[in-house]
């Protein structure tokens, strides 16, 4: 289509040579550019520091290829290919229709904000990418194209991130950073404001680097790969990748790849150490699994032969201060100390500050009491009724059709179009042709934190890492565009501290001011907590109660009744509502009751362990068990 | 549609702060946008609405659906560059709209797409502008911004970062220029806005209801003039609406005039760095606030202090690093740190 060539008119682009800082992006720009055998790259990195400027500068250096974008509103049909409407009529016979991936074949595709797009597409993206070819089994067409392309892709991971799975697939990842020195953020601006106010100038300025970096890529790209790799370096490839515990060989690969590239962008056909050193650090970090829980060591990875600094250290540096300054208490304890005297009815009021955070696992249940859902599960996209979402498709209708999917109709009909009857128009619609939208709504969860807040839980500042926990959950739930709300039970009763919500702000506050201390009113907790969800169970959607609790209950709430007895039979009563319940166990030491577990069984919900929550643990406990066996 | 009355923006009391980050939009488009925060019942609506009279003449291509501009060729929609290339680009010259971008819009009229009643009539695709084609040159209108779903969110988005609108839908493929002010607003007690689309905003604004008792009474008295007799009510302010006008000219012609110098830019550069904010977008957009606050006062030179006059309205969003820390300026704590370190107030 002519609109590729218009839209480098469209948008005269900001120069790769301008750009100010960021070196590991600009070296991973250059090194996918020069290798034909990288595919993919990612782009991470906070808002505003220039992802997308540094990926759209790249169609100034990259030679002969153009960029595709794929927009977020970009349909099905029109990434993969279709039926193309226009030449199916004319001749009564189905025609591929031009489509992103068929016309990013030689060149690149650029994605912004990748995380935003539906998982289902950017599986089948990659695939393409990977593959190096496209198969079009739609609307009654069935082809192969090749796609040989490089796909560009930017995130900022705080809407949400990837999945380590779809993650592995990208060849090359760099992070942007925040620039925090005053001359270079100058610079910045002033180059900015240049290119701002006469964009033509500032681009001209810059066109003999552009040049030269083009030219150097493409003599590149075509040496990348008669590029030698000394023999030891292969095996060296390997002991790092295990080291850093990099899961398959895609990061092998791709290290040695990009070392190639790096070495023929020097001009040089033997990759050496240094090249090595450079292609781990934009290939493996996003890769790495070697980090324990708390301690996320952000240097780049080294070869085992090399040890002397590495040139982007500054910024890790700066991105550590970072997570330090996010920490905000340093007393949570890891080990915990000896068992906790039992029935504690601890009466001090305390407030514990909030522990460390951590990625959380995906620990809500899938959704089997949800009836009619496309796909089940949590925060998954479910299809609504209500024409409301996003359009992602269209199917044959069942039954009376209300949102028809004009477009689809229409093609559904062009191979008929010289057969018909048409009066005036170029186009008849028959019933049979009819087919109706599917559309996907994000709906996020609607869920409520049921905390104990008693003095048992102040034992031992253990509310510091259940603060945490709950932080975690709280940022696993805004990412996933959850509805929160928050109750406690302490002392003598269950009091609702944050109505069900979307403001996570708000959580916040409340989360960290939620006070500990007094016995545990359980089964208040558990009626309070049904009591806020009753009115949002539909029949499309159940709430989830997330219980922190260590499940010793010693409030009674009928008088006479063994508060543990009455819990479990409240619990059992309530596990036929239609809220699913999650009990996360708070219990620690020695001396266990397993009450929690209990009440979990009574609920019939799903049991974790605090320690559960928490993804990196588990997975570094995972691969301890792994080495031990 | 019958044309309705607009309340003249000058004929509101009070809310300097969003009156001022309107005026200097419409001085310096680039500045970003403004979101405007507060309850209910605080003149949000009633001030975006009532900018439209006082928006400045812009050229466009005669006959184009997406406003293209006539003074920045390079910029052109396809149609329009073919037009060019077969020299039929006509002037025109229509005055900047707010265009409204209602909550329950549909992905396809926001992005665009095929015009289904073309395809019917003539079998032949034809690319159908939605509202990121009205919005170019003009203000995008979103009330309730918050509540937006977010797949459109992600539309705004894409289409903000790089001032163009792809279109990749329905067998249609097609880009054109989308660069719009993004006006806002929001009660905050009915949910957050993503930091993304936050940060986008150039300005922010929080306002509140007037709790002085005889400026509540003006209030209400000029309401109750204005929806007694909407056209003499806005006669009656016709004059210093044609002075605010003429300050806007003014200053958009003042505004390539204004060169900043380093310390301009230094003070630019340190603020956002002292309050730890993410990105280049603070230190630009301080920049260009207050080279619009300067040739709104008449000015040809741009100073530090301009700068810290607009910070008040260009940092406070942007203070957050993640969902959970509140996005709140601790006032006290710059003005103090500001004052040893420029001298000014």
């Amino acid at each position: 289509m002519a609109s590729d060539d218009v839209r480098n008119k469209v948008r005269p682009n900001y120069p790769f040579s301008a750009i100010v800082g960021n070196d590991n992006v600009k070296k991973a720009i250059t090194c996918s550019l020069a290798s034909p055998d990288i595919t993919s790259m990612l782009i991470c990195g906070p808002k505003g520091t220039g992802k997308s400027v540094m990926a759209n500068s790249i169609s100034s250096i990259a030679g002969t290829r153009k960029i595709v974008t794929l927009p977020l509103n970009a349909t099905e049909d029109q990434i993969f290919g279709g039926m193309d409407m226009e030449r199916t009529m004319k001749d009564g016979k189905k025609a591929l229709s031009d489509s992103i991936l068929l016309r990013s074949d030689n060149n690149i595709l650029l994605v912004e904000n990748i995380n935003l797009l539906p998982e289902y597409l950017l599986y089948q993206i990659m695939n393409a990418a990977g593959t190096r070819y496209n198969t079009v089994e739609r609307e009654g067409i069935s082809e192969t194209h090749n796609c040989e392309l490089l796909l560009v892709a930017t995130m900022d991971p705080d809407e949400g991130g990837l999945s380590e799975h779809l993650l592995d697939r990208f060849d090359v990842c760099v992070f942007t950073s925040n620039i925090d020195d005053e001359t270079l953020r100058e610079e910045i601006i002033k180059r900015r404001l240049a290119y701002e106010t006469d964009p033509k100038k500032f681009i001209d300025s810059y066109a003999e680097e552009e040049e030269e970096v083009s030219a150097n890529i493409n003599k590149a790209r075509s040496k990348a790969r008669f590029t030698r790799v000394p023999a030891g370096y292969c095996g060296a490839i390997s002991e790092v990748c295990n080291e850093l515990n990099v899961a398959g060989h895609r990061g092998d690969i791709s290290v040695m790849n990009a070392a190639c590239a790096i070495a023929a962008l020097d001009d040089r056909e033997m990759t050496n150490l240094d090249d090595l050193k450079n292609a781990a650090a934009i290939c493996l970090e996003h890769r790495r699994n070697d980090r324990d829980d708390d301690q996320q060591q952000q240097e780049p990875p080294e070869p085992p032969e090399e040890n002397d600094d590495q040139e982007n250290e500054d910024q890790e540096d700066d991105k550590e201060n970072d997570e330090r300054d996010q920490e905000e208490n340093p007393d949570n304890d890891q080990q915990p100390p000896p068992p906790l005297p039992q029935q504690d009815e601890d009466l001090k009021e305390e407030v514990f500050s909030i522990g460390d955070t951590f990625r959380v696992i995906d620990y809500m249940p899938n959704a089997e009491k949800i009836q009619d859902t496309g796909k089940s599960g949590r925060h998954s996209q479910s299809k609504s009724n209500d024409k409301a979402g996003r359009c992602v498709g269209y199917r044959i209708p069942k039954g009376k059709i209300s949102d028809i999917a004009l477009c689809a109709s229409i093609r559904a009909s062009a191979p008929y179009q010289i057969l018909r009857d048409h009066k005036d128009m170029a186009i008849v619609l028959e019933a049979d042709d009819l087919r109706e939208k599917v559309r996907e709504k994000k709906q996020g969860n609607c869920v409520l934190f049921l905390v104990d807040g008693s003095g048992s839980i102040g034992a031992q500042k253990r509310m510091v890492a259940v603060k945490g926990a709950i932080l975690s959950m709280l940022k696993d739930a805004y990412q996933k565009r959850d509805e929160i709300g928050m109750a406690v039970f302490r002392i003598d009763k269950a009091e609702e501290i944050l109505p069900l919500t979307k403001s996570t702000l708000k959580a916040y506050k409340v989360l960290a001011e939620i006070p500990t201390g007094g016995r545990t009113p359980l089964i208040h907790g558990l009626l309070k907590g049904y009591e806020i969800l009753k009115d949002r169970i539909t029949k499309n959607s159940s709430p989830v109660m997330v219980i922190l609790s260590d499940g010793r209950c010693n409030a009674p709430y009928t008088a006479g009744m063994r508060p543990i007895d009455e819990m479990l039979s409240t619990a059992r009563s309530l596990s036929e509502s239609n809220i699913r319940f999650i009990v996360i166990d708070t219990e620690i030491g020695t001396l266990k009751f397993g009450l929690a577990l209990e009440l979990c069984r009574a609920l019939n919900g799903t049991y974790l362990c605090l320690e559960d929550l928490n993804a990196e643990f588990i997975e570094s406990s995972v691969r301890l068990v792994m080495r031990e066996v | 549609m019958r044309k309705r009355s607009v309340y003249p923006f000058t004929a509101i009391v009070g809310q300097e702060n969003m009156k001022e980050a309107l005026i200097l939009n419409t001085i310096y488009p680039l500045i970003g946008g403004v979101l405007i925060r507060g309850e209910k019942g605080t003149a949000k609506s009633t001030a975006v609405r009532a900018l439209a009279d006082l928006l400045p003449e812009r050229h466009i291509v005669s006959g184009c659906a997406c406003g293209c501009d006539w003074d920045d060729a390079n910029n052109l929609c396809p149609d329009c560059q073919e037009k060019k290339e077969k020299g039929e680009l006509k002037e025109t010259s229509s005055s900047m709209k707010v265009v409204e971008l209602p909550l329950s819009s549909t992905e396809d009229r926001v992005a665009g797409t095929l015009d289904i009643e073309h395809a019917i009539k003539t079998g032949k695709k034809k690319f159908e502008p939605g509202v990121l084609a009205k919005a170019n040159g003009n203000i995008l209108y979103v009330d309730e911004i918050n509540l937006l779903d977010d797949h459109i969110v992600d539309l705004l988005l894409d289409a903000a970062a790089m001032g163009v609108n792809y279109i990749e839908r329905e067998g249609i493929s097609y880009s054109h220029p989308s660069k719009f002010i993004l006006v806002g607003t929001m009660n905050p007690e009915e949910g957050d806005l993503r930091p993304q689309l936050l940060d986008r905003f150039g300005l922010l604004v929080d306002v509140g209801s007037e709790h002085d008792e005889t400026r509540r009474m003006e209030i209400i008295q000029r309401r109750m003039e204005f929806e007694k007799d909407p056209e003499g009510f806005r006669e009656d302010y016709s004059k210093e609406q044609q002075k605010l006008r003429d300050i806007i000219m003014d200053a958009r012609s003042l505004i390539t005039e204004i060169e900043p110098g380093e310390e301009v830019i230094r003070a630019a550069v340190k603020i956002p760095l002292h309050l730890g904010v993410d990105g280049h977008r603070a230190d630009l957009t301080l920049i260009k606030a207050a080279v619009a606050y300067a040739a709104m006062n008449k000015r040809t030179e741009v100073t530090p202090s301009d700068v810290v006059h607009v910070s008040k309205l260009v940092m406070p969003h942007r203070m957050r690093r993640n969902p959970f820390q509140e996005s709140t300026l601790n006032t006290e704590e710059l003005d103090s740190w500001l004052q040893t370190t420029f001298g000014t107030k």
